[in-house]
């Protein structure tokens, strides 16, 4: 067991396109060992470290690390490793204590003590509390050996850790590096610095062009086993998400505007002679304060609604582009599937919060402002105060459905176009699309497969008799485009190279 | 050029999914359900408009309405959505004298309706209620929903 080799891969092959990045590569780094990887840009150094953390895929050949391999594995392989990939990324808006913890926590969580050890360690104490955005460089840098520290990694893994660092930084990174050397963790630091890796380093592999052009001795040192203590789980992942969310301007301005504009909006509508009357029961909003929620909600669904659902959820897996953070956590001990689903439920519940919290705001609003006198129902019939009620909060209810659709229509697009832009502006173009397209007379079927089309479902329960045909088929479909957004979403995280950054 | 083939496949599935939706669609809306929604939801209004007037003894059943649909004159067919429908409504007025009214009648694809009644049979825009209020008339214009 105990001399299981750090690492061991074996004809390592990756290549994009007409380009063969690593070819054919082998090393074997012993436990304990201070290894480096030495190379001139473009070498294939950072692609070989790439797929030691699993962020991007072999072609071919055999790679394991303490005995455990990403196939087999999954995210288990990065058990007891711990390092970056080129300038290591962090949330700017958030400050390095704050990263720190986050990162932390998709590992199982860490004290208070030990984020100033580490702070301490690193020499960024002192700043630990000011927003990463402000970091120089260096300071970036050093930010990136502490959250791989906290890791407590067997195997430490630094991908031209002195690279951009003005002279006096890399003096401070080699003797940082040489410092967490000598306390027994093994090494594996790439660099296209000869007199770097032979200040650090006892044994050596030169790659060019993706090949290896010289092995240095390698000995194979007694070291123990990495037994892993704790394992996150989903429920880790989630809560790091939720945190995130809310340090986000934009989230809580979001919920604040849905709680405040329909008051506004309320009050003007109902203060003008003049009414809507083009839109379904804007004729009776001065007659009926449940009138006016029911006009809302038919306008919300235009495209207020799908704008709703997008603005976290089409931000939410691209925003880790934007920031390059993919690499981040993805080096930690949570999974991809763990973080697709952490994503997932956060950007749901923060969608299903804010439509409660649009609705709520509407329909008291209303009833505060015009009343609550009786509803006439799309039959004619007279409808009571109370019953009116019931009947205004459950078609608001019957959006949740196609909310939920819009939310993976976002996540997949926030996941495949890596542009938190597009993820926002397409899920609304789209909801205007097949708006436009369900008002064409004469396509009755295409319509009922429109994800739009379930925000209207709400009609046939204010008929006299009610109807519920279209609630069942708005359910089908919305489930319908949920699954399939959802499912290609999850693919699109789980197959994809993490390349940038 | 493997992603390129991919979604072209997925634009061209796309399109004969449509296409064949469009083509294998039947129309929900139809001359019999707007016949069936429409009276009765007249009648439901005509029965609060004579509350507002203060007028007694108008119910549903002595309203008794009925009518008979068309959608843009003989040669265009009587089914889907669309602002030229007309509907020919019977009922007995609030005087118990019979009376037949012209409605025009907006149909939405998503099944809903805006009617206008005869404003010389039904009244204008704003009638005045028993207690000299004006206020907006329930049979002039309103919303009603076809069951689908
Ligand atoms: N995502 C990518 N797409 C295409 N080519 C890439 C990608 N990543 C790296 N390469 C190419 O692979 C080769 C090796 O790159 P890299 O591993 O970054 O080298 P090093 O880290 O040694 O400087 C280079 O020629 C680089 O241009
Ligand atoms: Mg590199």
């Amino acid at each position: 067991m105990s001399d299981v080799l750090a690492v061991d891969a074996v004809g390592l092959t990756k290549t994009y396109g007409m380009l063969t990045a690593v070819d054919r590569l082998s090393v074997r780094v012993g436990q304990g060992e201070v290894y480096g990887v030495l190379g001139p840009n473009g070498a294939g150094k950072t692609t070989f470290l790439r797929m030691l953390f699993g962020l991007i895929r072999p072609d071919s050949g055999k790679l394991s690390v303490f005995g455990r391999s990403w196939d087999r594995d999954g995210v288990r392989a990065l058990d007891g490793v711990a390092g970056f990939i080129e300038s290591p990324k962090f949330y700017p808006g958030l400050s390095g204590r704050k990263n720190l913890q986050l990162l932390a926590g998709l590992d199982g969580g860490v004290s208070g003590s030990r984020l100033d050890e580490v702070l301490e360690t690193v020499d960024l104490r002192d700043r630990g509390g000011d927003k990463v955005g402000g970091y120089s460089f260096g300071m970036r840098q050093r930010l990136g050996v502490a959250a791989s520290l906290l890791r407590d990694p067997k195997l430490l893994v630094l991908d031209e850790p002195a690279n951009g660092l003005d002279p006096a930084g890399i003096r401070d990174m080699r003797a940082l590096v040489k410092q967490l050397a000598g306390s027994g963790l093994t090494v594996l630091l790439s660099s296209h610095d000869m007199g770097e890796v032979e200040e650090i380093c006892d044994d050596v592999t030169i790659m060019r062009t993706g090949k290896v052009v010289y092995h240095g001795p390698m000995t194979a040192t007694m070291t123990a086993p990495v037994v892993a203590t704790r394992r996150p789980g989903l429920a880790a992942a989630l809560r790091w998400e939720i945190v995130k969310l809310a340090a986000q301007i934009r989230s809580r301005a979001l919920l604040a505007a849905a709680l405040i504009v329909p008051i506004p909006v309320v009050a003007v509508l109902n203060g003008q002679a003049q009414v809507p009357s083009d839109t379904i029961y804007g004729r009776l909003v001065h007659l009926s304060g449940y009138a006016m929620p029911l006009l809302m909600l038919a306008w919300a669904a235009q495209w207020a609604l799908p704008l709703l659902a997008a603005i976290v959820a089409g931000d939410i897996f691209a925003a880790e582009d934007q920031h390059g953070t993919w690499k981040t956590i993805l080096t930690r001990s949570v999974s991809r599937s763990q973080i697709f689903w952490a994503k997932t439920l956060t950007a749901l519940a923060y969608n299903l919060l804010l439509l409660t919290v649009f609705a709520a705001s509407t329909i008291a609003a209303s009833v505060l402002i015009i009343g609550h006198q009786p509803l006439t129902g799309l039959s004619g019939q007279t409808i009571a105060s109370g019953p009116a009620l019931r009947l205004v909060v459950l078609a608001w209810a019957t959006a949740i459905p196609p909310i939920i659709g819009f939310t993976a229509l976002a996540l997949l697009l926030s996941v495949r176009t890596r542009n938190p832009a597009f993820g926002i502006a397409a899920p609304v173009v789209a909801g205007f699309a097949m708006q436009l397209l369900g008002s064409v007379s004469g396509l009755d079927l295409t319509r009922k497969l429109l994800l739009t089309t379930p925000f209207e479902a709400w009609h046939g329960l204010f008929a006299e008799h009610p109807f519920h045909g279209p609630l069942r088929t708005g359910l089908a479909v919305s489930a319908g485009w949920t699954l399939i957004c959802l499912a290609s979403a999850y693919l699109g995280v789980r197959r994809r190279d993490i390349t940038g950054g | 050029m493997r992603p390129i083939v991919t979604r072209t496949v997925a634009v061209l599935a796309a399109g004969a999914g449509i296409a064949a939706t469009v083509a294998a669609g039947h129309p929900e809306i139809t001359r019999a359900g707007l016949e069936k929604a429409l009276a009765p939801t007249f009648a439901n209004l005509y029965v609060q408009q004579a509350g507002l007037l203060g007028i007694a003894g108008v119910a549903t059943a002595t309203v008794a309405a009925t009518d008979t649909c068309d959608k843009g004159g003989p040669k265009v067919a009587d089914t889907g959505a669309g602002p030229n429908w007309i509907c020919m409504m019977s009922w007995t007025d609030n005087k118990g004298k019979h009376q037949d009214g012209k409605f025009e009648v907006q149909v939405r694809t998503d099944a809903t309706y805006v009617a206008g009644g005869p404003s010389k049979i039904v009244g204008l825009a704003t009638i005045t209620d028993k207690h000299g209020h004006d206020v907006p008339n329930p049979v002039f214009e309103f919303d009603g929903v076809i069951p689908t």
